[in-house]
């Protein structure tokens, strides 16, 4: 369906129940730049399983992605919020809810998370969150150079895209543009610092051991002390190493040579564990409701 | 210009699609595909949403659609080089040259996306127009190629232009020993009386293509041309002057194409083009 978010037209697709609905819808939050359609397949599948489960659920492309109308607009922080929130505003015109959870997967938690800040979200499942804007830019400078070294992408822009950004200048990472501007936005952000969210949370650190990740359990505590409950889960798989890059590779299992999404165990491992959480907010507050119609 | 989200029933599946016309009726329907690496409908870096807004300022309609399997379509994704998903492109075209009310098609695709264009053409006989980034016939999934896999990382200790000079030699003896026969004797085959762009790298998994163009423009039927693009593989795209280049040739090749009237084929004097006749858009 058409959306109007930011400046404006963009595409969203609603996953609507069958059967009962339930009072609580989601807005599922996508990645930056080239992560957006690399992690395309979890988001979809998240979807879908909640929308089985009974919630409606709305994914979106910010301006600047997929089928938004601005051919050349750069997305930045700022930017993903602002359309966030209005994707918020959307989900409680088109569908008859009583409370509005956040999903974001990677940078999308981000999103979701200072896109609370301006009200009207109850919950917030962040997978995988980027806590730190500059780290998060770094991690995608590194998979560039990883990338280059094996002898299959295009030349580097500039001998050092960790220097040139940091000196004022703008990249390519993996055909996404960061521009100073938008530099500055990452270089600013930490999940750790952002006050105002009091609802429940779920935190989902995707990793390839057991071992917590400083950042997510920093973040944990962060949130707890703002007064939200926050449950803290593991999904482990070997495929989480390269969560966020391209998944459709050559799958060893098919004779006849077809490609194969080869994140699917782990996206479905995934969707397991946000939609299972999501729906006992889901059962909560329908129980709330319900006292409060009684 | 106006766009419609779009699901194709397509046996058992759903194909997720984005129509986009212009104001005025469209003179002709382009269809985009991607390749098998779980691109979306705008293709990456959205070159394919890019393209079909130009296209409408043109007075051409088009259609990006995912595979099955693959963004908001549904079922399980089979599609890779040596697997072509072309009923989901047959059904998909069929259904754009409907809701478009032109039977004046064209293909875009890349990789396996431009293997499953030429395959489909040989169903979708309205066709007139194709661009084909990377065909490149040699390339297979082959399991047999695996084999050959830790050979091929020994020679990344050799200087660049040995390697060079090796994989030369070796691709010219996998097309010299026909492979890549195949899908070059389609593209023959689909050939006479259209217009068609074929894009490959300087690297020898062209294979036959380079003859195979030069043998068609000696028949003199239909319009054809390979032209050099260096983006490939992992790097796609990746370039911003790779992007602009990609949209300034997709829209200029069906500019061109769709300005001259139709030629007539065969195959076309029995087709229902009455049927399609007044099928609005906005009916999609």
């Amino acid at each position: 369906m058409e959306l109007s978010l930011g400046t404006g037209r963009s595409l969203g697709v609603l996953s609507l129940p069958l059967g009962d609905r339930s009072q609580t819808g989601w807005v599922l939050c996508h990645s930056f730049g080239p992560e957006q359609a690399n992690l395309n397949a979890v988001e979809v599948t998240v979807a879908r399983e909640l929308a089985a489960g009974g919630s409606p659920v709305l994914r979106f492309q910010c301006q600047g992605y997929g089928d938004s109308e601005h051919s050349d607009f750069l997305p930045t922080v700022d930017t993903h919020v602002r359309d966030t929130v209005d994707a918020v505003r959307l989900l409680g015109e088109l569908v008859d809810v009583a409370s509005i959870g956040l999903i974001g997967i990677r940078f999308g938690s981000a999103s979701a998370l200072l896109a609370s800040a301006e009200g009207g979200v109850d919950h917030l499942a962040l997978v995988s969150p980027t806590v730190q804007g500059r780290r998060y830019v770094r991690d995608l400078v590194r998979a560039r150079t990883i990338i280059e070294l094996t002898g299959t992408s295009t030349r580097p822009d500039d001998e050092d895209p960790w220097s040139a950004l940091q000196n004022g200048g703008s990249i390519r990472v993996r055909g996404a543009l960061i521009t100073p501007e938008v530099f500055r936005g990452f270089d600013g952000l930490d999940l750790r610092t952002v006050a105002g969210f009091d609802g429940s949370a779920l935190l989902v650190q995707v990793s390839a051991g057991t071992g917590a990740r400083r950042d997510v359990t920093e973040l944990a505590d962060a949130l707890t002390a703002a007064g939200a409950t926050v449950t803290v889960e593991t999904v482990v798989d070997g495929a989480a190493t390269t969560f966020g890059e391209r998944s459709f590779r050559q799958n060893p299992e098919d004779r006849g040579g077809a490609l194969a999404n080869v994140s699917a165990e782990l996206d479905r491992k995934l969707a397991g564990t946000v939609s299972s959480w999501c729906l006992r907010r889901t059962d909560r507050d329908d129980l709330q409701e319900g006292a409060r119609i009684r | 210009m106006k766009e419609y989200a779009v699901f194709v029933p397509v046996a058992e599946q759903h194909i997720a699609a984005i129509v986009t016309v212009p104001d005025d009726d469209p003179h002709a329907v382009v269809v985009m595909t991607t390749g098998g690496g779980g691109a979306p409908r705008s293709q990456r870096f959205r070159l394919w949403t890019r393209v079909a807004r130009e296209l409408a300022d043109r007075g051409i309609a088009s259609l990006r659609m995912e595979y099955a399997g693959v963004g908001d379509s549904t079922g399980v994704a089979r599609v890779g080089l040596d697997v072509h998903p072309v009923d989901d492109l047959v059904a998909v075209a069929t259904y754009a040259m409907e809701v478009t009310g032109t039977r004046r098609l064209g293909l875009c695709g890349n990789c396996a996306g431009a293997r499953t264009s030429v395959r489909a053409t040989e169903t979708l006989t309205s066709t007139e127009s194709l661009v084909l980034f990377w065909l490149k016939p040699l390339a297979s999934s082959d399991r047999s190629r695996w084999r050959l896999a830790p050979l091929v990382r020994m020679l990344h200790v050799l200087p660049s232009s040995t390697r060079r000079r090796l994989t030369r030699v070796y691709w010219r003896r996998e097309a010299r020993s026909g492979r890549g026969a195949k899908i070059s004797q389609t593209l023959e085959r689909i050939a006479p009386d259209r217009d068609i762009l074929l894009l490959e790298t300087q690297s020898d998994l062209a294979g036959p293509i380079p003859e195979l163009v030069e043998e068609l423009q000696r028949r003199d039927r239909g319009r054809i041309e390979l032209r050099g693009f260096e983006s490939t593989s992992m790097a796609a795209f990746e370039s911003e002057r790779d992007q602009d280049i990609t949209v300034e040739t997709v829209v200029g090749w069906f500019e061109r194409s769709f300005s001259a009237p139709p030629a007539v084929r065969p195959g076309d004097i029995d087709a229902p083009r009455d049927s399609v006749d007044g099928v609005v858009a906005g009916q999609a």
